[in-house]
């Protein structure tokens, strides 16, 4: 039998997620250095511009960052539709981002107003591009596969962040009228609906895929993201539309249900998964899933009264729940990639892809644990560093550089690795395969 | 022959399929039994000349039933063995 007619099929070039990925680190780098810096900035509070940029180098430059990449993989593997101009648009999409993110960023610390009109006009095209791209695909796919409407959910509510988003950057630019009221809609659809749409659509596929639990429940994968979409519009209409609070605790208690079931049915087929090996990155995804109840128990602690900072549920949920999960779900990706376009090349190539790395020697368990030990160690500072920016800010910053730097050492070792045994199969000796056509 | 790829992670279930399809003899049709459906599987079975369907069983496991393009006796006895289960949805 000869694997040489074996397309690569829908995968894409490994550059594409790639690049995404590896520049990721440098974003939570730059974080940590804000964080460090934190007491020289004198204005405190939600509006200061050590806040905003931090806010936006976390939420756009990591983690929009790592979820436009991972959707550019995602939807050709596990959904079996290529991304048309897969190459072109991870290279400009990529580009825009990075740029788009430093001028919104460099805005906030700087005030000038030039920065936020160029990212009101480099961070939309960067997510036209790619999520217009990553539409098209979808619309393609022959999956039929639940993800696939999670997907295109979270798409949807991408775009409506963006919009509102450009409309805030524009006034903060001087071109439109700075409506600051509609900041939490942007944040709402930025977090609760592109966010937990795509991590619950991906995790739909790779929770039991990597994690070697059992599915989850088909009604579950069939109505969580249709039913969390109108939540998030029933809340967004109540709050912004009708100024109607009883539809608005309605829509806010639904969100609340949705999110805590996510979480607990994710916790409960963890706790039923088959083999109990040691793997950080179930335990990310623990980690992600506890913070995830902590922030909807927050939120509702506050809603009752109870003195609890007014950022601490936000925190919660983007350091904790996101933050955790993005770590979870690039140390299997990575891995599973590099495997995967070794394999592929081998297989095009004739060769037999026997001796090539497994995923867990790309990126050993031992280190996955580190920056687990690390980021454990980050978060509750993570939490209270708001509240004592002075006393806070350094450690936080210092340790949060030091995740950053762990992270982009462990994907740097996996591209050489991936590079390394590319080399080998490209001279031919593959160092451990052999040719299927060998006797 | 039936491959049991239900307690293995991504992706050693793909490995083991294709190890098992490519010894697969003449007449024989391959069982394979998932706690998913193996979406990457599929195309790769397919080029290499398999043709295949998929099952759900009472656990909820996935059940994938393979057999070689035109042989028809492997193709008989897999239809006959996905028979006994539902059709998988997803």
């Amino acid at each position: 039998m000869s694997f040489a007619g074996l397309s690569l099929g829908n995968t894409p070039p490994l550059q594409v997620p790639l690049r995404f990925f590896v520049t990721a680190p440098l974003f939570l780098f730059l974080a940590g250095v804000l964080l460090l810096t934190a007491g020289w900035w004198s204005v405190p509070g939600r509006w200061s511009p050590l806040w905003l940029a931090l806010t936006h180098l976390w939420v756009v430059g990591f983690m929009l960052m790592v979820m436009l990449g991972a959707l550019q993989q995602v939807i050709p593997v596990l959904l079996g539709s290529a991304l048309p101009g897969a190459r072109a648009v991870a290279f400009w999409g990529h580009l825009l981002l990075v740029a788009g993110t430093l001028s919104l960023v460099w805005g906030f610390l700087s005030e000038w107003k030039l920065c936020f009109v160029l990212a009101a006009a480099l961070l939309p095209a960067a997510v036209l591009l790619v999520g217009g791209t990553a539409c098209v695909a979808l619309g393609r796919s022959p999956s039929r596969h639940a993800s696939r409407l999670s997907l295109a959910l979270a798409l949807a509510a991408l775009g409506f962040t963006l919009v509102i988003g450009s409309w805030l950057a524009l006034g903060h630019g001087g071109l439109a009228v700075l409506a600051r009221r509609y900041t939490d809609l942007h944040l709402g659809w930025g977090l609760l609906g592109w966010t937990v749409l795509l991590v619950s659509g991906v995790a739909w596929q790779v929770v039991p895929m990597f994690q070697i639990t059992p599915r989850y429940p088909l009604v579950m994968m069939r109505w969580f993201g249709a039913l969390h979409f109108l939540a998030l519009s029933v809340w967004s209409v109540a709050r912004w539309r009708l100024d109607a609070p009883w539809l608005q605790w309605v829509g806010a208690a639904w969100l609340s249900v949705s999110l805590a079931l996510f979480a607990a049915i994710t916790l409960r087929l963890q706790a039923k998964r088959r083999r109990r090996v040691a793997d950080s990155t179930l335990d990310f995804w623990r980690l992600s899933m506890i913070s995830l109840l902590l922030a909807v128990l927050s939120w509702w602690a506050r809603r009752m009264g109870i003195l609890l900072p007014a950022p601490l549920p936000a925190i919660l949920f983007v350091t904790g729940f996101v933050g955790s999960a993005i770590l979870g779900m690039l140390y299997k990706i990575v891995p599973f990639l590099v495997w995967l376009h070794l394999t592929n090349r081998a297989q095009a190539s004739g060769v037999v892809p026997r001796g090539l790395p497994n995923m867990k020697q790309v990126i050993p368990n031992e280190r996955s644990k580190r920056l687990f030990r690390l980021y454990t160690a980050w978060l509750p500072l993570s939490w209270a560093a708001p509240f004592r920016m002075e006393w806070l800010g350094p450690p936080a910053g210092l340790l949060l550089m030091a995740v950053a730097l762990v992270l982009a050492r462990h994907l740097h070792q996996a591209v050489r690795l991936y590079r390394r045994r590319r080399r080998g199969l490209e001279r031919g000796n593959g160092s451990h395969a052999a040719s299927f056509h060998s006797p | 022959m039936t491959l049991d790829v239900s307690e293995l992670e991504a992706p050693e279930p793909l490995v083991r399929a294709l190890e098992a399809l490519e010894r697969l003899p003449p007449g024989r049709c391959m069982e394979m039994v998932h706690r998913m459906r193996p979406e990457l599987l599929y195309p790769r079975a397919e080029a290499l000349g398999f043709g295949s369907c998929t099952r759900a069983d009472d656990a909820g496991r996935c059940r994938i039933y393979f057999w070689r393009r035109g042989d028809a006796a492997a193709e008989e006895a897999a239809r006959e063995l996905a028979a006994r289960f539902a059709q998988w949805k997803e």
